[in-house]
């Protein structure tokens, strides 16, 4: 391969790349951050490939692609808003001006009383008009609280990243590099076949094993217990009965009808049915703080 | 079990009974008093057992060491020689007697159990002086027993007028003592011992300069005169009188005041190589005697009466020692004690048939108390110079050795005797002559408890004539190693004048049966009864000194008090501006200092944000620097 | 002239990896988070990939850790979508600004 041509494939791998790895942040729309980062990955395979290591470049599409398809078919089920729809019409509607998810962030600052002026909020004068929609800047500011995409943290972390970006690039540039003529001789896959096989033996032991507790943990996870489940449903309106007895589930002899702390161990007491039906022991460590939907996808 | 091994329980024996009463016994007064005459019982057996030793030449000497000063061991000790041993013998059956006396006269009182221990003491302490075999035990002994005399005369002491009288005994006696204590200081700062044998063995020797020797024999006197209430001191014993009768028999009568003497007679060789104290000892005895004679004359009060007499009377004995004649003062001491212990013991039944000791409340009691009156009369014929027994009256000796001595000494000696046989006649004469008063129309026989003592008292006083009677060999004589010059004028001279004042004094009271005072002293009585001016003269040095006291006070209060005050105010300054920067300063810094830290720590605190974005972005803040530091390195290489 | 060396390789592994650390610093969904994760993962394996085809093409052994660090990689995603299945079934979302139990 000539090394003009060389240069505009890995040009055009490198863009690819790095744009959609980019884009992925900044949509709005669940689904096409999946898509995004699978054409990442899938650029990066082609990069493999040119960089000689065929068998890598497959293993990276059979692996990482598919894992992002399966990312992807999680958006969709899961969540509310998966195409974005939802978010660019409140955009729009909201007059929120910024690039893309950037511009959904986590409103700064505590949240207004509820007869809050302008300035406190610090808000924009077009922002401001949402007077017009009946929105009091508390609700406002739920709003945007329900909606946001990134944290408050996104300056900072644009800064570290470029920071991060820029010295590794400094270290690469300045290192002089043992650079070694020779191209590879043999065939990727008989040599590293036999290297997993002899050498790496206990590696590859190891990453199966790896891979069985991977399968074994996720399983487990995820797992449904359909009468927690059904529990929790129930639990999600408030309990009106008087007799709602909350217990540590811990220590099962602690009963209190208030719910608080454990006076044996400090856990949160969670309400007795609950804890009889738990069937696996993560449902059991309820926590009743925070539940109610927020907006925008989770 | 001889007199030489045992004589130091003679002492011990009544002191051991006064810790035993003081540590809580003297509530059980039957009690108290039993001990108290048992233990006086095994004193006279001891003293007695002593006395014959003694007679027989033998020596002991019982002591401690005390102190060793300047490379001078002095030691504490008891001795026992003939002196010693005879006037503890006579110590001790004179307080037998009285105890027994003291055990009916007290019966009433609720607190005889204190009395018998405050006797009990001071027989105690009066033992340990006579045995003293050295100053110090010998002073300590001193004031032993002028602290009980203090504690006897005040015992009553809720009666008007009591405590004072306690006071001017206690205050005059230990004035003397402060002298009697710079003599003994000298005594062994200039023989480097203690020990009373050394120190006469020094003296004798001419070991001691003669100035110093004299300005102690003359100091030592000063003590004794104090003790004996001679002149200047003589004014606390008539007030002495207002203690229980059995006090006044016994310790201001024949064994206290008798200590005096009885010092002078144990440093004898001191004052003999001491050149002219013994004259000074002798002529302050004859003034205090003529002095006490007068004064007793015109008294109003039996006790008072008989109080007088005593000093009279040993003011004889120093003109007898000052004489040169250490016999005759002993002889005197003995025999003056015999009968004016009787004398008190008849005036304390009196007292507890009458209710009271003055003169106007007497009278005729011959008829209504005739075996007191026996007694009575006995012992004032002894105190008169009547010769009572075949042996020659007490007096005659002093009076010998006067006239040896010195003529004016004698014939001043001689009206001080005409003198006693006048007021002992008078005395005899109100008290159970004449017309009875209203008192002493009441008035009944003393019961036996007060009677037999007194009894036994006066029968002891031929007895005690009898000590050195020619007729028995002169056993005296033989123990003191003398003899009595026998001066046949001075006898007669004596006698004579004794039968003459005893005849004048019972016919002046037959001429004029009411009056106290002999009309004929009238203008002079107020002189006798001022002790010649002694009296004012303690009323000024009293004054004087409350005057000095509060002077001193005064000085004390504005200058030491303002002192102290402006010291303490200083301090309070001090405390109070360390505490107030303590409070502003130091406290404000920890404070500041801790606000500080509890700010810097919520501030800190704020890190913890239990956010995981947080979390995370510390994480790669730090994997960044990590990486930076490696890129330096890197370019800086 | 030569194709593009081990440093543009490299340049572009560094630019990966920099988005990969304002995605997982940035996002609020936890599976956002688990997605920059990848991407920083796949930066890492890229320079490695790199350094083998230019500094040592004939030791295999690059490749072998390459293909550890996928499993890896993979083990973790599978890993960390139960995680975060749990959490989104208990709370109704998975905000990890949300997930601030540890502050008291």
């Amino acid at each position: 391969m000539t090394g003009i041509l060389e240069w505009i494939i890995f040009l055009a791998l490198s863009l690819i790349a790095v744009v959609t790895a980019a884009g992925m942040l900044l949509t709005m729309s669940m689904y096409r951050t999946g898509l995004a980062l699978m054409a990442s990955f899938v650029a990066l395979a082609g990069l493999f490939i040119l960089l000689g290591a065929d068998l890598l470049a497959a293993i990276q599409i059979m692996m990482n692609v598919g894992g992002m398809l399966v990312m992807v078919l999680f958006m969709v089920m899961i969540m509310r808003d998966p195409g974005g729809e939802m978010m660019r019409a409140m955009k729009r509607y909201m007059h929120i001006r910024g690039l893309g998810a950037f511009s959904m962030t986590m409103p700064r600052g505590k949240p207004p009383a509820a007869a809050a002026s302008q300035e406190q909020m610090n808000m924009s004068d077009h922002e401001m008009n949402m007077s017009h929609m009946r929105m009091t800047p508390r609700q406002y500011y739920d709003m945007m609280v329900g909606m946001a995409m990134s944290t408050t943290q996104l300056p900072w972390a644009i800064v570290l990243g470029m920071i991060s970006a820029l010295l590794l690039i400094i270290l690469v540039i300045l290192t002089p590099w043992p650079l070694a003529s020779t191209a590879p001789t043999q065939d990727a896959t008989t040599a590293v076949g036999e290297l997993l096989l002899s050498r790496y033996m206990i590696a590859f032991e190891g990453a199966a094993f790896l891979i069985l507790a991977g399968i074994a943990g996720a399983v487990i996870f995820a797992q449904r217990d359909r009468a927690a489940v059904q529990q929790q449903a129930m639990q999600h309106e408030p309990a009106t009965a008087e007799e709602q007895v909350y217990t540590c589930p811990m220590h099962p002899e602690v009963r209190q009808n208030q719910p608080g702390n454990c006076p044996r161990c400090g856990m949160s007491l969670i309400p007795v049915k609950e804890v009889a039906l738990a069937g696996n022991g993560h449902e059991a460590y309820q926590e009743h703080g925070e539940h109610g939907k927020h907006g925008g996808h989770a | 079990m001889s007199g030489v091994q045992l004589f130091w329980l003679a002492p011990l024996l009544p002191l051991a009974i006064f810790v035993l009463l003081a540590v809580g016994l003297a509530r059980y007064g039957r009690l108290a008093a039993g001990l108290a005459v048992a233990a006086m019982a095994g004193s006279t057996l001891i003293s007695i057992a002593g006395l014959v030793d003694a007679a027989q030449g033998k020596h002991a000497l019982v002591s401690l060491p005390w102190l060793t000063v300047g490379g001078r061991q002095l030691l504490l000790g008891l001795e026992l020689n003939a002196l010693s041993a005879l006037v503890a013998t006579l110590v001790s059956l004179v307080g037998l007697i009285v105890f027994l006396y003291a055990v009916s006269y007290m019966a009433q009182d609720a607190y005889k159990g204190r009395f018998f221990a405050q006797l009990s003491l001071f027989t105690g302490s009066m033992l340990t002086l006579v045995f003293a075999a050295d100053l110090i035990t010998l002073f300590i002994a001193w004031e032993l027993v002028g602290l009980c005399s203090y504690l006897l005369i005040g015992f009553w002491f809720e009666r008007p007028g009591v405590p004072m009288a306690a006071s001017k005994a206690f205050f005059l006696t230990r004035l003397a003592d402060l002298a009697l204590l710079a003599s003994v200081l000298l005594l062994i700062g200039a023989t480097g011992s203690g020990r009373i044998d050394m120190v006469l063995a020094a003296s004798t020797q001419g070991k001691i300069a003669s100035g110093l020797l004299l300005a102690i024999a003359l100091l030592a006197f000063t003590g004794a005169a104090g003790k004996s209430a001679q002149v200047p001191f003589q004014g606390w014993l008539p007030d002495a009188m207002l203690g229980p009768t059995p006090v006044s028999a016994l310790l201001h009568s024949a064994t206290m005041v008798a200590a005096g003497v009885f010092l002078v007679a144990r440093l004898y060789p001191l004052f003999q190589a001491a050149g002219p104290s013994l004259q000074v000892v002798a002529w302050i005895g004859v003034l205090t005697s003529l002095l006490g004679g007068a004064a007793a004359l015109v008294e109003s009060d039996l006790k008072r009466t008989l109080a007088y007499s005593t000093l009279s009377q040993i003011g004889l004995m120093f003109v007898g020692l000052g004489s040169g004649s250490l016999l005759a003062g002993v002889l005197l001491l003995l025999a003056q004690a015999l009968y004016k212990a009787t004398l008190f013991l008849a005036a304390g039944a009196v007292d507890h048939a009458l209710d009271g000791t003055a003169f106007a409340r007497m009278g005729g009691l011959a008829k209504r108390m005739p075996l007191t009156a026996i007694a009575f009369a006995l012992s004032a014929a002894a105190l008169a110079g009547l010769p009572v027994t075949l042996a020659f009256p007490p007096k005659d000796p002093v009076l010998a050795a006067a006239w040896q001595a010195n003529t004016a000494l004698f014939i001043a000696a001689l009206l001080a005797s005409w003198l006693t046989a006048l007021y002992s006649a008078r005395a005899f004469g109100l008290v159970f002559l004449g017309t009875s008063s209203g008192p002493a129309q009441e008035a009944h026989e003393a019961q036996p408890g007060l009677l037999v003592p007194q009894l036994a008292m006066a029968a002891l006083i031929p007895l005690g004539l009898l000590a050195d009677a020619a007729l028995l060999g002169s056993p005296l004589s033989r123990l003191l190693g003398e003899r009595i010059p026998d001066v046949p004028l001075v006898t007669a001279l004596a006698l004579a004048l004794a039968v003459a004042g005893v005849a004048a004094g019972l016919w002046a009271r037959q001429v004029w049966p009411r009056f106290v005072v002999w009309p004929v002293l009238e203008p002079v009585t107020k002189l006798f009864t001022g002790e010649l001016g002694f009296k004012t003269l303690y009323r000024v040095i009293t004054q004087l000194g409350f005057w000095i006291i509060g002077w001193l006070g005064t000085f004390d209060r504005v200058i030491f008090d303002t002192l102290t005050r402006s010291l303490v105010r200083g301090v309070l300054f001090v405390v109070r501006a360390c505490a107030g920067i303590d409070r502003r300063a130091l406290d404000a810094a920890l404070r500041d200092l801790g606000a500080g830290i509890l700010a810097f720590s919520q501030r800190v605190r704020a890190l913890q944000t239990g956010r995981i974005e947080n979390y995370l972005l510390a994480v790669f803040v730090w994997g960044l620097g990590v990486i930076a530091i490696a890129v330096l390195a890197t370019i800086v290489r | 002239m030569n194709g593009p060396g081990l440093v543009a390789y490299l340049i572009v592994g560094a630019l990966l990896f920099g988005i990969g650390v304002v995605g997982v610093l940035s996002q609020r969904s936890a599976l956002m988070v688990l997605m920059s994760i990848e991407i920083m993962l796949n930066a890492a394996i890229l320079t490695l990939v790199a350094f083998w085809r230019f500094v040592g093409p004939g030791n295999f052994d690059a490749q072998v850790f390459v293909i550890i660090i996928v499993t890896i990689a993979a083990v973790e995603m599978a890993a960390g979508l139960g995680l975060f299945l749990l959490v989104f079934r208990q709370r109704g979302n998975a905000s990890i600004d949300a997930l601030k139990d540890l502050k008291r």
